[in-house]
C-alpha cells in the first residue's frame, strides 16, 4: 500500500501555472491520492491541486517526492513516473527568457535636447502611437466586499457552488469563441484555476467551518494562495497573481451581481492603458480599436498579457517603475515601443518627431500593403506561390488577410497540447472545415500529428528517450495511436468536402510507411461512404521532406504521393549533423550550407521529374536573401510566417527568373555558408537603385525650422527609399560628424555627411527650406540649401566617392549654386547634381 | 608665386575637395600658379612629385587631419591652416604669403 517516487525538480523557471497544469493533469486520471512533498522546505501539496503544487514554492534543484495511495496507484505511479521522465523536463521550453529590463533603444536626439522627462522600459510589442492615457482605479487589490449581506452557510455555500460553476462556464465559452491561439492558451490557464480542485475546497471549507460569508472566503482564501506566491523569488510565479486575482474578481461578480461598475474603470474613446499590469481577462474584453497602446510598471515578458499584445499588434512597454503614479489620468501621451520609451506631454518639436515616425511606420506599412494581395510572380512572370505556415484556425484567418496565396503548412500538434485528453473528431472537423471554407479555392495543406519526446503530452503516455529526435516521434507512433490518428484523418476527410484540404504526413523515412497511412486513409473512405458522409474523394496526400533518407527514394514515394514539402529545419540538423539549440555546435546549423543547397536541388529536380508539386515550409522559405534561389530551383511554393507576406512578394517582384538563375548557379559553387551569403548579399544589393541620387529623396519646400529637422526629415526620406536601415544610428552618425565642426560650408549651404555600416546604397539627399535656419556655418549665415551624404563604410566605391568630390567642387561655383538655389523642381535640381557629379575639375 | 598645397578632412568625402577647389579658385584670381594634392577617402590623387615640390615657393595644408608623407615638403616654407579657413576665406590665405 501507497508508493513513493523521489525526483529532483527540473525546470529552471520552477513548479509555476504550466507545469502544475500538465502535472495535474496526469494526476486527476487516478483515483488515488496523490501527495508531493519538497524535501527542502517541507512543503505539502494535493497534486491534483494546481494552485496548491504552485504555492509550494519548488524551485530547480529542490529535491521532492510523490505519494500515491490507493487502488489504482500502480497504475498512477507508472504514468506519472513515464511523465515525470520524458514530458515533464520540456514542458517549459516555449516560455520566453525574461528580459533584463535593461533600456536597450537609442533616446532620440531631438528628446536629448530638449530635455523633457520621460520614461524609459523595456518594448515588448513594436510600434508606436500618441493618445490619452487611461489609469485604471481599482489595479491590484480585490472588491471590497465587507457590505455585503450574508445568508446561512448552506446559502453560502450554495452560492459558491453555483458562482463557481457560472465561472467555469463562461470561461469555457470564451475558449470556445476565442479564436486567437495565444488567447486560447491563456483562458486555459484561468480555467485551470477556476476548476482547482483545492481552491474551491478551502473556500467552502471556510463557509462551513469558520461561518464565513462566500466573498470573505473567497477574498481570504485568495489572498492566502497570493501571499505566498508574493514571497516566491520567481518573477514568473509574482505575475500569477494577476491571474488568480482575476479568477477571484470574475467570482465575486457572480456571488454578488454586477459590481457597481466603477466608471473609472471603463475605457471611452481610443487611450493608452497605464497601470501597474493589464490581466488576461481585462485585455480580452477591451475593445482592441481603441486600445492604442499599454505600459506596465511589472510584467515580465512571460505576462500572458505581452504574449496578447503581440499577437494583436499593440504596442507595449513594460519594466516602467510606478508609471501609473507618474502620468496622471487623461494626460496626453506617446507610446515609444520601438524604442521603449514612454514621453508625456510631449511639446510640438518632439510631436512632430513622432508624428513623423508614426506616418514612416504607416508609411512603410501602406507600402507593402499593395503587394500583399498580389500573386507571388517575378519581374518577367515567373510564378512562385507564397504560402502561410499556421498553428490555428485564427492564425489561417490572419495569414490570408496577410496575402497568403495558402496554407503551406498548418500544424495540428497545437490541437492536442495543453490539454487532458485528445480533441475529439467534431472538435477538429470543425477547425479544419471552418479553415477549408476561408480559404475558398486556395490549398490547405493539414499536416498530421508531429509530436515526439520534446513536445509533451500526458495522454500519449510516450516514454522518456535518450535521443528524442532520433527517436518514437511523428509518424512512427502512429502504430501504437492508431485511435488518435484514425479520428485526426476521419476529421481532415470529412472536412474536405468544404473546400481544398490536402494531407502531410511527417518525418517519412519509407515506402511502407505512406503505403500504411494510405491504406488506413482507404479504410476510413470506406467507412465514411458506407454512412453516405461526403468527402473530397480526389483528397490530395503528401510527406515532408526532412529526413534526408527521403531524397533517394523519390521516384519511389511518387508512385504513392501526389506532392513533397521541404521541413527544412529538421533536414538541415539530419543532414549536417547539428542539434541547433547545442551551444557548442549550433553555429555549424545553416541551411545555406552549399553541401545542402546542392542536396535540395537533388531533391527539388527529381521531384518535378516525377512530374510532382514540391513546396518549402522550414525557416528558410522566409529568408529574404535566399529568394531567389528559390526561384532558380523552380520550386513550386514557399511557405512562410504571414506577416512576412508582403516583403517577400515585393522582393520577389525585383527579381528576373534569369538572374536567379544564373545566381543558383553560382552559389552551388560556393565553398561555405559564408561564401553563399556574401554572393546572395551581393545579388541582393544589385537589385536596388544604385544611382546616388534620385526624386523620391529631394525636397525643395521643406517646413523644418531647425538643424535638428532638417537632418531628421533627410533622414527619414533616405529610410523610407530603402537606401539605409537604423535612422537612428545614421542620424548618431552625422552629428558625431558635426560636432567636430559645422558643415555649414557657408552660401547658405551645409553639407552633413557621415560612413555608416547602415548605409545600404551611397546616397545624396537634397532638402531646399522654405524658411532658412541657423546652422553655425563658417560665414555664419542660415542655411537655405542641404545637402546629405551617405556612404557605406566598407567598399564604398571609388566611383562615387569621385563623383561626390565632384559635386563638392562644384559647390564652391556661384553659378552652379545660383542654380541650385533658384531651381523649384526635382528634375531640374536632378540634373543640375547629375551634370556636377560627373563633371570633371577644371584646371 | 608658384605654389602646392594639399587638402584633407577627417571624413575625405566633401570638404577636402572644397578646400582643394577654394584654393586653386583664390590663387587664379591673385595671379598665382597652384597644384592641389588632396587626401581623401579615395586615396592619394594629384599627388605632387619632386619636381613639384623644388619648383615651389610656398605649401600650404589646409587640414584637419596628419599631412601624409609630410616628409616630401622639409625644405619647403609651409603655412598650415584649417579646412574651413581654406574654404571660407582662401584669399586671406594666399595674402599672407
Amino acid at each position: 500500500m501507497s508508493l513513493e517516487i523521489n525526483f529532483t525538480f527540473p525546470l529552471e523557471n520552477g513548479l509555476h501555472a504550466r507545469p502544475a497544469s500538465f502535472f495535474r493533469a496526469v494526476t486527476n486520471q487516478f483515483k488515488s491520492s496523490i501527495t508531493l512533498r519538497n524535501r527542502r522546505s517541507n512543503a505539502l501539496a494535493n497534486a491534483k491541486s494546481a494552485l496548491a503544487l504552485v504555492a509550494t514554492l519548488t524551485k530547480k534543484d529542490d529535491p521532492c517526492s510523490l505519494l500515491i495511495e490507493g487502488n489504482d496507484e500502480r497504475a498512477a505511479f507508472k504514468a506519472v513516473q513515464s511523465f515525470l521522465e520524458s514530458d515533464f523536463p520540456h514542458c517549459d521550453d516555449e516560455l520566453v527568457k525574461e528580459p533584463e529590463g535593461q533600456h536597450f533603444g537609442i533616446v532620440p536626439r531631438i528628446l536629448k535636447i530638449i530635455g523633457i522627462p520621460l520614461f524609459e522600459g523595456t518594448p515588448v510589442s513594436k510600434g508606436i502611437a500618441r493618445s490619452t492615457a487611461f489609469i485604471p482605479r481599482s489595479q491590484s487589490g480585490l472588491p471590497d466586499i465587507a457590505q455585503e449581506s450574508k445568508g446561512t452557510t448552506a446559502e453560502e455555500v450554495l452560492k459558491v457552488e453555483q458562482a463557481f460553476e457560472r465561472v467555469t462556464t463562461q470561461i469555457r465559452n470564451q475558449l470556445l469563441l476565442s479564436q486567437n491561439k495565444t488567447q486560447q492558451e491563456i483562458i486555459d490557464a484561468h480555467l485551470s484555476i477556476a476548476e482547482d480542485v483545492e481552491y474551491k475546497d478551502r473556500i467552502l471549507d471556510m463557509v462551513r467551518s469558520d461561518g464565513s460569508s462566500a466573498g470573505t472566503a473567497v477574498v481570504t482564501v485568495t489572498n492566502q494562495f497570493t501571499e505566498i506566491l508574493q514571497q516566491s523569488e520567481s518573477a514568473y510565479l509574482r505575475e500569477r497573481i494577476v491571474d488568480i486575482r482575476d479568477i477571484a474578481r470574475q467570482v465575486i461578480m457572480e456571488l454578488y451581481g454586477r459590481e457597481p461598475t466603477n466608471e473609472n474603470d471603463t475605457m471611452k474613446g481610443d487611450a493608452i492603458w497605464v497601470g501597474e499590469n493589464l490581466s488576461p481577462s481585462q485585455f480580452i474584453a477591451l475593445n482592441k480599436n481603441h486600445l492604442k497602446g499599454i505600459a506596465l510598471s511589472q510584467g515580465g515578458a512571460t505576462s500572458h498579457t505581452v504574449i496578447l499584445a503581440r499577437a494583436f499588434g499593440i504596442p507595449c512597454v513594460i519594466g516602467l517603475k510606478e508609471i501609473q503614479a507618474k502620468v496622471h489620468p487623461g494626460q496626453d501621451l506617446v507610446i515609444d515601443a520601438e524604442r521603449g520609451l514612454i514621453v508625456p506631454d510631449p511639446p510640438p518639436p518632439v510631436l512632430d518627431f513622432y508624428l513623423g515616425e508614426i506616418k514612416r511606420l504607416e508609411t512603410y506599412r501602406n507600402r507593402l500593403t499593395k503587394f500583399k494581395d498580389l500573386p507571388g510572380v517575378t519581374a518577367d512572370g515567373k510564378r512562385l506561390e507564397i504560402g502561410a505556415n499556421v498553428g490555428s484556425l485564427e492564425e489561417a484567418g490572419a495569414a490570408f488577410n496577410n496575402g497568403a496565396e495558402g496554407i503551406g503548412l498548418f500544424r495540428t500538434e497545437l490541437l492536442f497540447m495543453n490539454r487532458t485528453s485528445p480533441p475529439s473528431e467534431e472538435e477538429q472537423f470543425k477547425i479544419y472545415a471552418e479553415t477549408a471554407r476561408i480559404a475558398g479555392k486556395r490549398g490547405v495543406i493539414i499536416r498530421t500529428l508531429d509530436i515526439g519526446g520534446d513536445k509533451p503530452i500526458p495522454y500519449l503516455n510516450l516514454p522518456g528517450e535518450a535521443n528524442p529526435f532520433l527517436g518514437y516521434r511523428a509518424i512512427r507512433m502512429y502504430g501504437a495511436h492508431r485511435e488518435i490518428v484514425n479520428t485526426q484523418l476521419r476529421a481532415i476527410l470529412r472536412a474536405s468536402a468544404h473546400g481544398n484540404l490536402k494531407i502531410m504526413f511527417p518525418m517519412v523515412s519509407s515506402l511502407e510507411e505512406v503505403r500504411l497511412m494510405r491504406q488506413w486513409i482507404r479504410e476510413i473512405m470506406t467507412g465514411l461512404d458506407e454512412n453516405k458522409i461526403p468527402y473530397s474523394r480526389k483528397i490530395q496526400i503528401g510527406v515532408m521532406v526532412e529526413i534526408p533518407s527521403v531524397a533517394f527514394i523519390i521516384d519511389q514515394l511518387s508512385q504513392e504521393v501526389d506532392f513533397f514539402s521541404i521541413g527544412s529545419n529538421d533536414l538541415t540538423q539530419y543532414f549536417l549533423a547539428v542539434d541547433r539549440d547545442n551551444d557548442r555546435v549550433g553555429h555549424l546549423y545553416s541551411s545555406l550550407h552549399p553541401s545542402f543547397l546542392r542536396f535540395m536541388k537533388k531533391v527539388i529536380d527529381d521531384a518535378h521529374a516525377a512530374k510532382k508539386w514540391i513546396g518549402l515550409c522550414g525557416e528558410l522559405g522566409g529568408n529574404r536573401l535566399a529568394l531567389p534561389l528559390f526561384v532558380g530551383y523552380g520550386i513550386d511554393e514557399v511557405s512562410l510566417a504571414s506577416p512576412d507576406i508582403a516583403v517577400v512578394k515585393s522582393t520577389l517582384r525585383e527579381c528576373s527568373s534569369v538572374e536567379c538563375a544564373r545566381l543558383l548557379k553560382s552559389v552551388l559553387k560556393a565553398e561555405s555558408p559564408y561564401d553563399v551569403e556574401t554572393r546572395l548579399k551581393e545579388f541582393h544589393s544589385r537589385g536596388t537603385d544604385q544611382s546616388l541620387i534620385a526624386k523620391e529623396i529631394v525636397r525643395l519646400d521643406s517646413d523644418s525650422g531647425s538643424k535638428d529637422e532638417a537632418v531628421r526629415e533627410l533622414v527619414n526620406l533616405l529610410h523610407l527609399s530603402g537606401r539605409i536601415d537604423e535612422p537612428d544610428r545614421i542620424e548618431e552618425a552625422i552629428w558625431q560628424r558635426e560636432d567636430v565642426y559645422s558643415t555649414g560650408v557657408g552660401f547658405q549651404v551645409a553639407i552633413p555627411h557621415c560612413k555608416s555600416p547602415h548605409v545600404i546604397t551611397n546616397s545624396i539627399a537634397i532638402l531646399k527650406l522654405k524658411s532658412p535656419i541657423e546652422w553655425k556655418s563658417l560665414d555664419e549665415r542660415p542655411v537655405k540649401l542641404v545637402i546629405l551624404i551617405v556612404i557605406k563604410e566598407n567598399r564604398a566605391g571609388d566611383e562615387h566617392l569621385r563623383m561626390i568630390a565632384s559635386l563638392s567642387r562644384s559647390l564652391m561655383d556661384d553659378q552652379f549654386r545660383d542654380r541650385m538655389m533658384s531651381a523649384n523642381e526635382e528634375t531640374t535640381v536632378l540634373t543640375l547634381v547629375n551634370r556636377a557629379l560627373k563633371s570633371k575639375s577644371k584646371k | 608665386m608658384k605654389l602646392v598645397a594639399v587638402t584633407a578632412c577627417p571624413t575625405g568625402i566633401a570638404h577636402t575637395y572644397m578646400a582643394a577647389a577654394q584654393l586653386e579658385k583664390a590663387a587664379k584670381k591673385l595671379g598665382h600658379s597652384i597644384k592641389v594634392e588632396t587626401q581623401g577617402s579615395m586615396g592619394i590623387e594629384n599627388e605632387l612629385t619632386e619636381s613639384d615640390i623644388r619648383d615651389a615657393q610656398y605649401a600650404i595644408f589646409a587640414v584637419g587631419i596628419p599631412v601624409r608623407n609630410k616628409e616630401r615638403f622639409s625644405g619647403l616654407k609651409t603655412l598650415e591652416v584649417s579646412v574651413q579657413e581654406a574654404i571660407k576665406n582662401p584669399e586671406a590665405i594666399l595674402a599672407k604669403l
